[in-house]
């Protein structure tokens, strides 16, 4: 049996987007909040209404046929290859492909990285402390 | 050779194999990665067209009609004004030496 492996993952490690537990397929519309304190992870493939939230670690795997409305994602690792209509925080790292959408706020912590022809409409804002970053390189 | 014992059938209500939940949960995922592929792959390669044909699409439109009417005027005229090839005359002189 083939092994397909994970999208190409330039930021998010592959092991995390391997431990995933929890999948809305495509086709299946799902209207509420998930909500976690264990350090697991969700993929969605579908159609998700409803915020998505890790107290603790945490990764969402937003799949090219996923689209997450009316949302707010809160997680370590987020990383987006679908459609995010809402906001996004990001504790460590934030990966956009070039297939993604998102229309909304998006926030990190630590790292970044936004593939070429990903469409953003919204606001990216660096959580951290800018200052200390500053005076650390100068 | 013939075969004296039949194989013992396997009882209709037999249990099949209940996979895994890691099992499960490892093929659900790689087949949604093989879609995931394929789609983003599809509309990757769709906004990068555009993209080339929003910054490029005139010079190309510009071309393909140069082409097609080098094809359609250019060639025919360039056809009907070839000149053709000299046909050699034969005189024939063998009466006045004889």
């Amino acid at each position: 049996m083939s092994t397909t492996s994970p999208a190409t993952t330039r930021l998010v490690p592959t092991d995390r987007l391997s431990a995933i537990t929890s999948l809305i397929a495509e086709g299946a519309e799902f209207d509420g909040n998930f909500q976690t304190s264990r350090d697991q992870g969700i993929k969605v493939d579908g159609h998700l209404k409803g915020n998505i939230t890790f107290e603790t670690g945490g990764t969402v795997h937003v799949g090219a046929t996923g689209v997450i409305e009316s949302t707010r994602i809160e997680a370590d690792y987020v990383f987006i290859e679908g459609k995010i209509v809402g906001a996004v925080i990001a504790r460590k790292a934030l990966e956009i492909t070039g297939s993604a959408t998102v229309i909304g706020d998006a926030s990190y912590d630590e790292m970044i990285d936004m593939h070429p022809r990903a469409r953003v409409r919204g606001k990216i804002e660096y959580r951290g402390d800018i200052d200390a970053t500053t005076s650390s390189n100068s | 050779m013939p075969r004296f014992f039949k194989s013992p059938r396997k009882p209709l209500t037999a249990p099949s194999r209940v996979p895994e939940l890691s099992e499960l949960r490892h093929t659900v995922l790689q087949a949604s990665w093989r879609r995931d592929q394929w789609v983003s792959r599809r509309r990757l390669a769709l906004r990068w067209g555009l993209y080339y044909a929003g910054r490029y699409g005139l010079w190309i439109a510009l071309l393909a009609a140069g082409a097609f009417w080098v094809w359609l005027y250019g060639l025919p005229a360039v056809m009907q004004s070839k000149p053709e090839p000299e046909t050699p005359t034969l005189v024939l002189k063998s009466d006045e030496l004889l």
